[in-house]
This record gives structure tokens, sequence and C-alpha cells, in this order.
């Protein structure tokens, strides 16, 4: 990808206040440039008209099924414009598996490590997502 | 009135306990 990771801007999809409100913090440390979203709806509109770098997916979310989210931005772009990260507490290895046959590049689950979630973000842009 | 900026550590704590529950709730589907 040409953009470096310092400038690149990174959706965020994430319902709970507290994790959402970290993970920005995180990012922004990093000189990452994030944008914060509720709900996948509203996420996907966003995505549609702002083609962030990366995408950290949360899966239970209000009103789409984080699932479906990930099937909607990869409508809109292919995995080798926009990777996406799902971020989440659903730990079953079937949850992994259909998370990447969505669309998914990475798969991290929460709790997480700073430490993890910043060396993945950083891969998946550096590396591109395949 | 302001918002009080809340320290990174505990920033962390709340997520990581955030993320616990979030697992704890997920166990609890399949059980």
């Amino acid at each position: 990808m040409a953009t470096t990771t310092s400038q690149a801007k990174i959706l965020v999809v994430e319902d709970d206040e507290k994790i959402a409100d970290l993970l920005t913090r995180q990012l922004e440390a990093h000189q990452f440039q994030v944008h914060a979203e509720t709900r996948g709806k509203s996420a996907l509109r966003y995505a549609a008209t702002n083609r962030p770098h990366l995408v950290i997916l949360d899966l239970r979310l209000p009103d789409l099924h984080g699932y479906e989210v990930c099937r909607g931005l990869r409508q809109l772009y292919d995995r080798s414009l926009v990777p996406i990260l799902m971020l989440t507490a659903m730990d079953r290895p079937v949850d992994q598996l259909r998370g990447y046959a969505y669309g998914a590049d990475a798969y991290l689950l929460k709790p997480y490590d700073a430490k993890d979630l910043i060396q993945t973000v950083s891969r998946l842009l550096t590396d591109g997502a395949l | 009135m302001a918002t009080e900026r809340l320290p990174d550590h505990v920033l962390e704590v709340r997520a990581r306990l955030t993320g616990i529950q979030q697992r704890w709730n997920e166990l609890r589907r399949y059980l």
C-alpha cells in the first residue's frame, strides 16, 4: 500500500464506548487517524464516501452483525484496498473461520493487548491484506 | 462542563474488564 502507516486513516466500528475510547487513544498515539462509528449501517455509509485504509470491526453491533458489515465493506472495497481486522469476544474457531469467509484479513480476541493490536494493524497496512 | 481526560491505564483496565465481560457473555451463550 502506498500510504505509510503513520498517515493511515482507520475506521473503528465498535459500539462499546470504553473499548472505542481506548482503541482511539492507542491508535492516535501511533499517529494513525481514527474515525469511530458505533453502528454497522452508519459505518457502511461512512466507508462508502470516505475510503479508510483499514477497518477495525467489532462483531456484535446493535443494528447489523459485524459479518454483514464486513460483507458490505467487501462490496465496496477489495481486500487489496481495505484490510479488515475483526476485534471481537466471539472466540470459537468457527467464528474466526466465518470471519475470514466474510472477508476479514485478521482476527483478534478481546480483551486484547495493545502490542498485538498495533503490530497487526501495522502489518496489515505495510504488507497489504493478502 | 469540561470532560476530564482519564489516564491511559484507567482506560486500559476499563476496556480489559469490558472485554472479559464480553468473553463471558459469549461463553454463556453456548453453555
